[in-house]
Parts: C-alpha cells; structure tokens; sequence
C-alpha cells in the first residue's frame, strides 16, 4: 500500500490507501430520504461528509431549496454534488428571467434527468431526488441515478449510502395521505432507524416539510458515528 | 437618475394600438416593454430597436449567471456593461455586420462601488451617470435634467421629475398607459431590490404630476394677467 497527503481545510493529513477501496458513489457518503403526504412533503438528509473512512465535516446539509416549492436533494460525490448544484441554479435563474414565472418541480426533475444525461459517457456522480409540491399542490416526487433515469413515485424514495436501509425503514413506516406531523415523524424515524445501519451516512439528520404555507426544518440527533 | 437609496429609471413607451392584448405584465417584477431585469441587483431601461435589445439582454442575462457560476458573486455592474460594451464595438468593427440600434440605461448594485448608473451606446460607449436621458428627444431630457436634477432626491421626487421631463418632451400631459418607472434599491442590510412600479402605483406620480403641471401653468396664466394688466 502507499499512501499520499491530501489537503484538507488548511490541514494536511497523510491518507492510508484503504486496502478494500470504496466504490466512488459512497467516498463522500451521505443519504436522503424523502416521503409524500397529503399536499405536503418531507426531504432529510444525514449531515456527515466523509473521505472514505474519514470524516470530514458533520453538518453537510445535503438537500437545497432551489425554488419557492422545489427542493433538489443530491447524495453522491460531493464536488460533483456541488457542481451540479450551481449548474441547477444557473438554469433555474435563467428560466425565471426568460419565462417570468417560477420553475415548475416538474420542469425541474426534467432538466436535472437531462443534464445528467448529457454527460452520459463520464459524467457526474450524482444521484439526486427532485421533490417539491405541483401547481395544483399535490406532492411531487422523483429520484435519479447517475446517468438521470428517473422514476416518479407519489409514496417515498430513497438514495445515498443508505438507499437500501431507508427504504426498508420506511417501507413498514409509511402510510398515505399523511399530515405534515405524522409526515415529520415517519420521515425521521425511518432516517435515523438506517443511519444506524451505514457506516458513512450519520451525525443526525435534518427534516424539511414543505406545505403551501412553506418550510419548516427541524434538526434531528443521532449517535455521532 | 440616482436618487436617495436607488436608481430610478423611467421610460415612455410609445403610443398603445388599441388592439394590443394587454400581457400579464406585473405578475412578476421582471419585465415591462423598457425597463427589464438583467439580474436581482441589475436591470436596464431600453431605447432603440426592440428585437436588437432583446438579444443584447439575453446576452447580458446569460454573462451574468455566468459570472456567479465561475465566481459565486453577483456581476459587478461595470463589469456587465463593458462586456456589452464590447459585444456592440465588435459588431462596428468585425464582419459584415449592422451595429445594434439600441442605447441602454444601466441601473445596478454592487457591494465594490454602490448604486451606479451607467449608460451605453450603439457604438459600443459607455459612461457613468448621475442622471441621463436616452431616446427620442434625449438632448432636451439631458438639459432639463441637468438643470433640475438634484442629488439626494427621494425617489418620489425623482418620479415626478422623471414625469415632468418626459411628458414636456413628448408636448403632452403624462399618461398611466405610457409611463414605466422602476427602481433598483439597495437599503442597508437587505440585498438589492428591483421594484418595477405597478399601475396603480404609475398613476398615484403622473396624477400629481399632471396637477402640478396645470397648477404652474395656471400660475403663469396669472402672471400674464397682472403683467398686462398692470400695463
């Protein structure tokens, strides 16, 4: 094995290969859930940011409200999180200016699917959930992969180092047509039930519930592992 | 013209054909046949041909996203207004190309200069301004700004002034359908503000405008009078 220095927020450590690496979706680490209820809807995301096994930071929010009712949530690499994020929001800033209207979660699902899609050979690591409430104020929810193949589900979906253990949590949690309350609880449950099952998502999450009146956000604890 | 907390700028359109379908034009803030919206801290006030300008703002919308993309800053204003600066002299110089008819009036923020106003021209000039007029009878507007124009107005003052000089060079009373007033504002602790003024809001200004002017007239109606009448 041999190892190298990487520069870390002003630091340098020195950084042991791992002897099993990591594939290049978990480096970062990080997940997000997110659930429909009854006009309302719920994104959490953990707050670890790791490097491989080391972890870097314990507050990265990793969803972003991009619009007045659009909430893009991306788990993955997080340069390429990062980059994709600011790519969403150029788009978005121009579709305002052009249209003179606010983006629609619909169209916002779309562009990302095609962004992504554009760099279909050697593209972004990025695995993002649009979800946001439609005009009509019906819930809207759709998650990605990497290459921008997204499915539109109106329960919950689920992506990041602990997509399969989420899903599972939530699965038996989950019921429709919930209010913003039961919404909170399900969605928090479930996420910190998973965090506990991966070893690179974790440091408590954070719960965004939109309704039509707007966001409300609500910080989670969990074992700071 | 800069006033006190903004710039403000004011535009005339041309007279309405009846059949125009009125657009929802106030729904969101950014738009109105002159005074359009660049970015949330800049915007400009348009005078020449309508479809050049339209290229030249998509332009300038597309640079300035472009900066905030490569350097997560809003554009400084100069900045922006160089660089069309730039894309209207190449297009005097380069190819066989017709200039851009169109003049801008540039009113923005930025955190390095403050609120600064800045216009440019067809063939690709640009200054900063206090206050300056573009368009049909610009030279009249400019002399009577000039001579009126004072700094540190509030922006009510500067609406009725902006009022008064266009309805003069137009030879006519200032009318609600006509008149566009906009203001980019920048109070402290809030990040800039364009408020491009709805109709209501148009008609409270052009309606004292209107008054003054009547009353000044009539004040000079008196003061003929008593002139002749002394004689």
């Amino acid at each position: 094995s041999y190892s190298f220095c990487t520069l870390l927020g002003g630091g340098a450590h020195t950084h042991q290969n791992n002897k099993r690496s990591m594939s290049i979706a978990a480096y970062s680490g990080g997940s997000l859930l997110s659930v429909c209820g009854k006009n309302c809807i719920s994104i959490c995301s953990d707050h670890r940011l790791g490097s491989q096994s080391h972890t870097i930071a314990k507050g990265c929010l990793k969803f972003h409200r991009v619009g007045p009712k659009v909430f893009v949530g991306l788990s993955g690499l997080n340069t390429d999180n990062r980059t994709l994020l600011a790519r969403i929001q150029f788009r978005m800033k121009l579709f305002k200016l052009r249209e003179e209207r606010d983006m629609p979660v619909e169209a916002v699902a779309s562009m990302v699917s095609n962004i992504l899609y554009g760099k279909r050979f050697g593209g972004y690591i990025v695995y993002p959930i649009v979800c946001g409430l439609k005009e009509n104020g019906e819930p809207f929810l759709t998650s990605m992969d990497g290459i921008g193949a997204h499915s539109f589900t109106d329960e919950f979906a689920s992506v990041g180092t602990a997509a399969e253990a989420l899903l599972g949590a939530v699965e038996s949690l989950y019921r429709p047509d919930m209010n913003p309350d039961d919404l909170f609880h399900v969605t928090a449950q479930g996420m910190m039930a998973a965090l506990d099952r991966d070893t690179c998502s974790g440091w408590g999450c954070t719960v965004a519930i939109m309704t039509e009146e707007g966001v409300t956000t609500r910080t989670v604890s969990g074992r700071n592992d | 013209m800069a006033v006190k907390g903004g710039i403000l700028l004011a535009a005339e359109r041309p007279t309405q054909h009846a059949l125009l379908d009125k657009e929802h034009e106030y729904e969101t803030n950014i738009s109105r046949e002159k005074i359009i919206m660049i970015n949330d801290h800049l915007a400009v006030a348009v005078a020449g041909l309508t479809s050049d300008a339209n290229t030249l703002v998509d332009f300038a919308r597309m640079h300035s996203l472009r900066h905030t993309l490569a350097y997560s800053e809003p554009i400084p204003v100069e900045s922006l207004v160089n660089e069309i600066a730039d894309v209207k002299q190449g297009y005097t110089q380069v190819g066989s190309l017709r200039p851009f008819g169109v003049s801008f009036l540039y009113a923005g923020y930025d955190p390095i200069h403050g609120l600064q106003l800045y216009h440019s021209e067809p063939c690709g000039r640009y200054n900063a301004w206090k206050a300056y007029a573009i368009g049909n009878h610009a030279d009249n507007a400019q002399n009577m700004l000039k001579a009126e124009w004072k700094e540190n107005m509030t922006p009510h003052e500067g609406m009725l002034l902006a009022a008064k000089i266009l309805a003069k060079c137009d030879d006519s009373h200032a009318s609600v359908e006509k008149i566009e007033f906009a203001l980019m504002g920048k109070t402290r602790g809030s990040p800039p503000h364009l408020h491009i003024h709805k109709e209501e809001e148009v008609k409270v200004v052009v309606d004292e405008a209107n008054k003054i002017r009547e009353d000044e007239e009539k004040q000079k109606e008196k003061e003929k009078k008593e002139k002749l009448g002394g004689n």
